[in-house]
C-alpha cells in the first residue's frame, strides 16, 4: 500500500448506548484505503464490520478518532460530498429496492436529489447504468418485484454509481444470492472497478469471496482488527488464530481448496464462548490460548512488511501452500 | 438392498396460481437409506424445498396437487389422512429450518416451545421432560440447558438458536431428519460447526438426514450421495466421491466452478440466464437455454441414465461428457 492514501482511518471508534450499558462496536480502528484499491472488512456477524462501513458513510458519526479524504477530515455528518461520492450497496437486494418505485425511479432518485442533469440527461443516465450492471433497458420499467435477486443486486449497484461515486461500501453484496448469481456480481464488481477506477470497502463474513476481490484484508474481531495483510500474504500465512478459523470455516468445492485450508481443533473449546473481557477477546474460543491471552490484551504488530496481526500465539506460517 | 426408508417415486407436484398452474416438481425419484445422508443441491428455484416439504405433507393442500408416490418406512405418506401425517411429524420424520430465528417463536421461552415438541413422543412427566430437554441439549454441545431452556429465542446468539433447533429435531430420535440450509443464514464458522455437529448426531444415532443446500461445497464433506436439482428435475445423482471427482452433468460442473476457490486465486464462473420459471414448459433438457454445450440434439426428451454404478445422469451427452 504504497499509494498515497485515499481513505485514511485514524483511530476511529463508535461507542452504542444499549440498555444501560455501553458497547464499543469498533474500537480504535486505523486504516488506510489507496485509491482504485479493495480492502475487505471479514468478520463474523457482532465483529463491528457494518458498524465501520456506516461510519465511513457518515450513516453514524465516530464517537473518537477521525475519517480523511484525501487528507482532508471528514465532518462527523453525512453531508452531500459524502452522499454523492460514496456509494452504498446493501446486502439484501430484497430490501433495498422500494417495492413501489420502478427500477427507473429508483436509479434516477440520488441524481434528482444532487441536482444532476435534466430530466433528459437523467432519462439517458439511467439507460447507461442498467445497460453498464448488464441489464437491458427494459428493465427500467419494471417493478422490483419482478425481478430476481441477481438482478436486483445489479439495479441496486446501478443505484449506488448513479452520482459517480469514487466509492462503494458494499456490506456483504452477495451473502444472499446463489453462488451461481454471485459469481457473476463478483464478475461485474471486478469489471466496473477496473472500467471506472472505484475504491472499493468489501464487507464480508465469508472469507472464500475476499481471495479473488481485494487486494488487502482487514479481520474484525469484537470491534478490532486482528490482522491486516495483502490478500496472497494472508491466505499463505493466516497468523491469528480467528483468521484460522474463518479459513478453516469455508466450505471447499475441491480436495484441493480442502487442503489448503489450515488445521483447526473444533472440539477443544467451547463453540458458543462469549468474547472475553479482558486479554485478547477471542480467547475463549480459541483452542490455542495460553496463560499469557488472558494477562494482556494483544496490540497489532508488524510481522513482515505489511502484515500485522495481533495475536500472542499465532499461527506459524505454512511452508507446503504456495498460492497460484 | 433392503428397502429404502424414504423414497420418492415419479413425484410431481402442480400449484395452481393467478397465472396458471405451476409444474414445480417433474418427476423427482429419490431414495435415502436408514442412516443416510442425502443431500439436494440446486439453485433456489429448482424444488429443493417444495421437495421437503412435500415430504412433510406441509404443502396447503387446496392449491397443490401431488402425484407419484412418497414411501416412508413402507407407508405412502401421500394416502395418508392428515391427523396420521400429524403423528409422523414432529416424530419420526422432523425438520430444521433455515433461518433459527424465524423458526422460533420470541413470544415463548425456549422451553415452552421444546416441550411441546418432546411431549410429542414419548409420554413424559414435567420431570422427565425437562431431564429429556437438558439431555438433548448436552447432545448439542450446549453447556447451560437450564440457562438456554429459560431463555427466549431473542436472547441467544444464532449459533445457539441453531443448536437448539438442532436439539428439537433429534429429541424424539426421528428416523429421518429433513435440513433445509440449515446454518445458511449464519457465519461460517457457525454453519461450519452445525454441519460438524448434525454429522456427529447421525452417525451416533443412524439417524438419515435429507440435506437441502445451494451450495455443492457445503455438502461436499457432509453427504454420502448427493441429487443435483434443476428445474423440478434431478438431473444427477451420484455417491459424493463420485460427483465431485467425475461430475458429468453440465449444471453440476457449472454448479461447481460458480463456487470460490481457496487453492487458485481466479474469479469463480456464474452461469449465465436464469432458472426457467415454472410456468415455462422447455421441451427436452430443461437446462439446455442455459448450457455451453447444447446442441440442436438437447430438444429430444432426456432419458436418466446409469452412467457408472450408482452415478445417475439425465444428460444427452452424458456419455460424451465422461471424465
Amino acid at each position: 500500500m504504497s499509494a498515497p492514501s485515499f481513505l485514511r482511518l485514524d483511530a476511529v471508534s463508535k461507542r452504542f448506548d444499549v440498555a444501560g450499558t455501553t458497547v464499543l462496536a469498533v474500537d480504535r480502528i486505523s486504516l488506510d484505503i489507496a485509491r482504485g484499491s479493495t480492502l475487505a472488512i471479514v468478520g463474523e456477524s457482532g465483529s463491528g464490520k457494518s458498524t465501520l462501513g456506516h461510519l465511513i458513510l457518515g450513516i453514524e458519526a465516530p464517537s473518537d478518532g477521525a475519517i480523511l479524504l484525501d487528507g482532508q477530515v471528514l465532518g462527523p455528518a453525512r453531508d452531500r460530498t459524502r452522499r454523492r461520492r460514496f456509494g452504498f450497496v446493501q446486502q439484501n437486494p430484497y430490501s433495498a429496492l422500494n417495492p413501489r418505485k420502478t427500477v427507473r425511479q429508483a436509479i434516477e432518485l440520488p441524481l434528482k436529489v444532487h441536482g444532476i442533469g435534466s430530466a433528459r440527461e437523467r432519462h439517458r443516465r439511467v439507460d447507461d447504468l442498467l445497460e453498464r450492471v448488464g441489464l437491458q433497458r427494459g428493465f427500467a420499467e419494471r417493478w422490483p418485484a419482478a425481478l430476481s435477486g441477481g438482478q436486483r443486486q445489479r439495479v441496486v449497484i446501478a443505484r449506488a454509481l448513479a452520482t459517480s461515486p469514487d466509492l462503494l461500501v458494499l456490506d456483504e453484496p452477495t451473502s444472499s444470492l446463489d453462488v451461481s448469481v454471485q459469481a457473476r456480481i463478483l464478475a461485474l464488481l471486478g469489471e466496473l472497478q477496473r472500467e471506472l477506477g472505484l475504491t472499493y470497502l468489501f464487507i464480508t463474513h465469508d472469507l472464500g469471496v475476499v481471495r479473488v476481490m481485494a487486494d488487502a484484508v482487514a479481520v474484525l474481531y469484537r470491534g478490532r482488527v486482528v490482522e491486516l495483510a495483502p490478500v496472497g500474504s494472508l491466505f499463505v500465512a493466516p497468523r491469528h488464530r480467528y483468521t484460522n478459523l474463518l479459513l478453516a470455516s469455508i466450505p471447499a468445492a475441491t480436495a484441493a481448496d480442502e487442503a489448503v485450508k489450515p488445521v483447526w481443533s473444533w472440539d477443544a473449546v467451547p463453540q458458543d464462548a462469549a468474547a472475553a473481557d479482558t486479554g485478547c477477546a477471542f480467547r475463549l474460543r480459541c483452542p490455542y490460548a495460553v496463560p499469557r491471552c488472558a494477562a494482556e490484551a494483544p496490540e497489532l504488530v508488524a510481522d513482515g512488511a505489511d502484515h500485522l496481526h495481533a495475536c500472542i500465539a499465532p499461527a506459524e506460517p505454512r511452508q507446503d501452500f504456495q498460492p497460484v | 438392498m433392503a428397502a429404502a426408508l424414504l423414497s420418492l417415486d415419479r413425484l410431481e407436484c402442480i400449484f395452481s396460481t393467478i397465472d396458471g398452474p405451476s409444474r414445480v416438481l417433474r418427476g423427482v425419484s429419490l431414495e435415502v437409506q436408514a442412516g443416510e445422508r442425502v443431500a439436494i443441491v440446486g439453485e433456489s428455484g429448482c424444488g429443493k424445498s417444495v421437495t421437503a416439504r412435500a415430504i412433510l405433507g406441509l404443502l396447503p393442500p387446496r392449491a397443490t396437487r401431488l402425484t407419484g408416490a412418497i414411501r416412508f418406512d413402507g407407508r405412502d405418506l401421500l394416502g395418508l389422512p392428515p391427523f396420521k401425517m400429524r403423528e409422523l411429524r414432529g416424530r419420526a420424520i422432523t425438520m430444521i429450518f433455515q433461518d433459527p430465528m424465524a423458526a422460533l417463536n420470541p413470544m415463548f421461552t425456549i422451553r415452552d416451545q421444546f416441550r411441546e415438541v418432546v411431549q410429542r413422543g414419548v409420554r413424559h412427566t414435567a420431570g422427565t421432560a425437562e431431564a429429556a430437554m437438558r439431555a438433548a441439549l448436552a447432545e448439542v454441545a450446549i453447556a447451560d440447558p437450564a440457562r438456554v431452556l429459560d431463555s427466549y429465542s431473542f436472547q441467544l446468539s444464532g449459533g445457539l438458536n441453531q443448536r437448539v433447533m438442532i436439539a428439537m429435531a433429534l429429541v424424539n430420535q426421528p428416523k429421518v431428519v429433513i435440513a433445509d440450509e440449515p446454518g445458511t443464514a449464519l457465519d461460517v464458522t457457525v454453519q461450519e460447526q452445525t454441519l460438524r455437529l448434525m454429522r456427529r448426531l447421525s452417525e451416533q444415532h443412524a439417524t438419515a438426514i435429507l440435506f437441502i443446500s445451494h451450495n455443492l461445497g457445503v455438502v461436499r464433506t457432509f453427504a454420502h450421495r448427493v441429487a443435483v436439482m434443476y428445474a423440478g428435475r434431478i438431473v444427477e445423482q451420484a455417491p459424493t466421491g463420485e460427483l465431485f471427482a467425475r461430475p458429468r452433468h453440465p449444471y453440476t460442473r457449472a454448479l461447481l466452478a460458480a463456487v470460490p476457490r481457496l487453492a487458485v486465486a481466479t474469479l469463480p464462473r456464474g452461469i449465465d440466464g436464469e432458472v426457467p420459471d415454472f410456468h415455462s414448459e422447455i421441451p427436452g433438457c430443461s437446462f439446455r437455454p442455459r448450457c455451453e454445450r447444447a446442441h440442436p440434439g438437447c430438444i429430444a426428451p432426456v432419458p436418466t441414465r446409469e452412467a457408472a454404478s450408482g452415478h445417475f445422469v439425465a444428460c444427452i451427452d452424458a456419455a460424451a461428457l465422461a471424465p
